[in-house]
């Protein structure tokens, strides 16, 4: 004899199914993030995320294609990370040493009340341009999961060089002197 | 000389004064206040939300809180400033793009497939009832044969 089915059954299947789907696609999507790290490792350079943020300190937006032409390093920082404390000195310098040659350096700060960034940025004697750059944008365009994580964009737009981790003189120059000689 | 210092003396004394009123007219022009904002938003640094979030960023955020409480600011322009600070990401929400659409639609979804069920339910509900209800013969539906027995019975005994 044929078992009666259910008429919830088809109903209950197809959520399930829709479910499970969705549960797959959430788990392959948060293990993205990182096709600039390969990209860069493989010698390829992807073009940056063009997001419109805001200045810090002000209603004033910009965004990496007001940068198109210059040698940009874009520098994720938050105040209350120890790292970026201590690689902020270094950014300066790497400022101060090829600014004149056509290379910006971008902070993009993270996760801060804009009172404390602005008390970073001064207590750091930081001259360059910072932004306000949402975690939660970061991760999305540029997959940081840590404080502080910095990308050498070229003049065209795209990633040549990436750190996730504290910067220093030495890894700045090694990454920034070549792109900065390209024509 | 004496009469200017007197006259300070005065204004000082003056202030004083209003100064507890301006500070209990600021009071009562309050709307919201922290335990009402702090179960709502995230402390994003810290991954949780405000309430539950401990350290000196959680703090700093609670402060940005209170002073905006008291400048009588609504629960709507708080989060609006919490945003402007942090990003959406502070407001504990799931993003409107991308697998975060998902917490939307997934509800949705429930409440259309759950109408699917309950009207395939209702139409096989009623399928059933009117092919019970063709008499069999020599029967006749419960409640007819009841009236009947009943009648006759009631014949039967009639003086």
């Amino acid at each position: 004899m044929r078992r009666k089915r259910s008429p919830f059954a088809i109903p209950v299947m197809l959520g399930v199914t829709a479910l499970l789907a969705l549960l797959i696609y959430g788990v392959a999507q948060k293990q993205g993030g990182d096709e600039f790290d390969k990209a860069v490792a493989s010698g390829k350079r992807e073009p940056a995320p063009v997001r419109t943020v805001r200045k810090l300190g002000s209603d004033d937006t910009t965004s990496l294609a007001e940068y198109r032409g210059k040698v940009v390093l874009l520098n994720f920082w938050a105040s209350w990370c120890g790292p970026c404390k201590d690689e902020s000195p270094a950014m300066e310098r790497a400022y101060q040493r090829y600014k004149s040659r056509g290379f910006v350096v971008l902070g993009a700060g993270v996760d801060d009340l804009t009172k404390d960034a602005q008390a970073f940025v001064k207590r750091y004697g930081l001259t360059y341009p910072i932004v306000k750059y949402g975690s939660a944008n970061a991760t999305k365009d540029f997959g940081t999961r840590y404080m502080p994580e910095s990308f050498v964009i070229d003049r065209e737009g795209r990633v040549v060089a990436l750190r996730r981790g504290q910067v220093d003189d030495k890894w700045l120059d090694d990454n920034i002197a070549p792109v900065v000689a390209e024509k | 000389m004496t009469a200017r210092v007197g006259r300070t003396l005065l204004l000082i004394l003056a202030l004083l004064a209003l100064a507890p009123a301006a500070a209990a007219a600021a009071a009562d022009c309050r709307v919201t206040s922290l335990p009402e904002i702090e179960d709502e938003v995230m402390c994003p640094i810290c991954g949780v939300p405000l309430v539950n979030a401990g350290g000196q960023q959680a703090e700093n955020e609670r402060n940005f809180i209170r002073d905006l409480v008291d400048q009588c600011r609504t629960e709507r322009q708080i989060k609006a400033a919490l945003v402007d600070e942090y990003g959406n990401e502070v407001l504990a929400m799931p993003d409107d793009e991308g697998f975060g659409l998902a917490a939307y639609l997934v509800p949705i979804g429930g409440i259309a497939l759950a109408a699917v069920a309950l009207a395939i339910g209702a139409v096989r509900w009623r399928r059933a009832r009117d092919s019970g209800g063709a008499a069999p013969a020599g029967g006749g539906a419960p409640q007819e044969r009841d009236d009947r027995d009943l009648d006759s019975d009631l014949r039967r005994y009639d003086l």
